[in-house]
């Protein structure tokens, strides 16, 4: 179980991006984290991964707790060893390396040969492509095989939960799709948890189970995704599907009872 | 014996091969330290002359014998390299560059001070039996030392290379240097690959030290070396070690052929001084990135 309670983060000590979040990922689950540009969601996933500090960012307030342990207050390091890894958004490969050596980094702390064998063996399973492009410069890879390449290096670490910040940016639809089956398939076959961050509601809504909306630092609305998918203003603003069609355009008003409506 | 044109020529060379496994040990550690950390350490001279003193102490004060001496000056020195990581640069990250810069100038005067103090400003050379001896191949005339420092120096590079390509903390080096956040995103301890990397080149620095002090001898202001290495380190590309391997043998050997040929013609020494900055000026008009460099690197 991944569990943020309440946290707030601040950068440089003053701008607060984060105002008390709380939610949680369930043991095997996948949930999502939806949320405009600027919301909050790759913030959440920093402190989450205990990367804030090289951005002059820090936890004021809250905890995190992954499988028992409180986290908040670790080491990235050891939060890797503990089985929760992210990928970052914009995949974020090591551009100058090979595919093989960029999945070597993902197995940081995997220091057993025969385990490191076995991920990669699972790895090339999911991810063919990367088996067949090893010897390669990660930085000539396609916009889709570097995301699954960053996928692929995630799990090489075997980890138990996997937080992937927008996997589906600046994919073609087909891609997106083939990726998040796969995804699918790992948290099936594996049992690994997937928390989603996405702009493309459509897609994770459709391929997680439970979503959480955020908007300026806070958690406006959640539930089941088969729910928030019929959720009239989650139609509108995230799905992009007009319900009501005498309105034009989303007025101050309506973004205003929105909100309300949310909150309550 | 009359050495014939070529012959001369291959003495030139090699011995300037010798000097440029020097150059190309310093370089190789600034490089290491530049490119994990982005710091630029310009005491990285000094702890060379650090690592050649320790061994001189060790062998002439406790007659410990030459091998032993010499890994146990590297030991120190790795320890010394950690220490300099943990304790004084790590409070450093995220402060200005030029902060940095001048904290390992700092370094480098307390350095050549304790020299000073410690072993006098009179010359002192590590004497060994075997490092003296002259050996003839083909009419090229050579010193065991000459020898021994390249064989080492191989064998050295060699076995980065296979570290760096392979094992599983030289490929964390090389993440951690290309993109920090995502490397700690790999579990990679940031502070664990600085110390390493700063551990490498102090070792490097003490290798290069001990066939300084043999081949040389060792005065404080020796560190002064760095800065011949200098233009080697920028003309190979501050961030390649590769580059910094070629920039110090190349500088070597064309300070030694080109004194040997003019200084006769100029009359006297003096050259040799100026090459590398001449041969640096040169390819950074035309490379302003050196050889091997990165493109969009920062210059001093
Ligand atoms: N290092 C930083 N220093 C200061 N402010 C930051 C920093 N990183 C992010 N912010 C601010 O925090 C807010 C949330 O940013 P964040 O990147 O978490 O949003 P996001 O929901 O991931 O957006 P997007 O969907 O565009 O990726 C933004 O207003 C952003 O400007
Ligand atoms: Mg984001």
């Amino acid at each position: 179980m991944l569990e943020v309670n309440n946290i707030e983060v601040v950068y440089n000590d003053v701008k607060a991006v984060l105002r008390g979040i709380s939610f949680r990922v369930p043991e095997g689950e996948m949930v999502c984290l939806l949320g405009t540009n600027g919301a909050g969601k790759t913030t959440t996933l920093k402190a989450i991964s205990a990367i804030l500090k090289s951005q002059k960012g820090s936890i004021t307030k809250g905890t995190i707790h992954f499988s028992g342990k409180r986290i908040d207050n670790m080491f990235a390091a050891e939060i890797v060893s503990l089985g929760l890894i992210q990928v970052p958004e914009g995949r974020r490969v090591f551009i100058d390396l090979t595919v093989y050596e960029n999945l070597r980094a993902g197995a940081f702390v995997v220091k057993d040969r025969k385990k490191l064998q076995a991920n990669y063996e699972m790895v090339k399973k999911y991810f063919p492509i990367l088996g067949e492009r090893q010897t390669q410069i990660a930085g000539y890879l396609s916009g889709g095989e570097q995301q699954m390449l960053a996928i692929g290096r995630a799990l090489m670490a075997n980890p138990e939960y996997i937080m992937l910040d927008e996997p589906s940016l600046g994919l073609a639809p087909m891609l997106v799709n083939l990726i998040f089956e796969i995804i699918e398939k790992i948290n099936e076959r594996e049992g690994t948890s997937f928390l989603i961050v996405e702009q493309n509601a459509s897609i994770a809504l459709s391929s997680t189970s439970y979503g959480y909306i955020m908007e300026n630092g806070k958690i406006v609305l959640d539930g089941e995704c088969k729910k928030l998918s019929e959720n009239e203003d989650v139609r509108e603003f995230y799905l992009g599907i007009k319900d009501d069609s005498t309105l034009q355009s989303f007025a101050e008003v309506k973004h205003y009872k929105r909100r309300k409506r949310w909150l309550s | 014996m009359e050495q014939s044109a070529w012959q001369s020529f291959f003495q030139l060379f090699i011995s300037g091969l010798a000097a440029g496994s020097i150059y190309a040990l310093i370089a190789v550690g600034f490089a290491i330290i530049y490119k994990a950390t982005s710091v630029l350490n310009f005491a990285q001279g000094d702890l060379l002359v650090l690592g050649g003193y320790l061994c001189f102490s060790l062998m002439a004060y406790l007659n410990i014998p030459y091998i032993f001496a010499f890994l146990i000056a590297i030991g120190l020195l790795a320890l010394m390299g950690i220490m300099i990581q943990r304790s004084i640069l790590n409070r450093m990250i995220g402060e200005p560059i030029f902060t940095v810069v001048m904290i390992t100038i700092g370094l480098s005067s307390v350095l050549q001070g304790l020299f000073g103090l410690f072993w006098g400003h009179e010359e002192q050379k590590i004497m060994t039996s075997a490092a003296d001896r002259i050996i003839a191949l083909g009419g090229v005339t050579l010193t065991m030392a000459h020898l021994i420092v390249m064989g080492v120096i191989a064998v050295l590079f060699s076995g980065f290379f296979l570290f760096f390509k392979h094992s599983r903390m030289g490929i964390a080096m090389r993440c951690t240097a290309l993109d920090q956040d995502t490397a700690l995103l790999m579990g990679i301890s940031v502070k664990n690959v600085f110390s390493l990397s700063w551990a490498i080149a102090c070792v490097v620095a003490c290798v290069g030290g001990v066939f300084f002090g043999q081949i040389n001898y060792m005065i404080p202001a020796m560190g002064a070396v760095g800065l011949r290495a200098f233009p080697a380190i920028v003309l190979g590309g501050l961030d390649s070690i590769g580059g910094a391997i070629i920039g110090g043998l190349t500088i070597g050997v064309l300070e030694n052929l080109i004194s040997g040929y003019l200084d006769v013609w100029l009359g006297g020494a003096g050259l040799k001084e100026i090459v590398p900055y001449i041969l640096l000026l040169i390819v950074l008009l035309i490379r302003p990135y050196g050889l091997f460099g990165t493109k969009e690197i920062i210059r001093v």
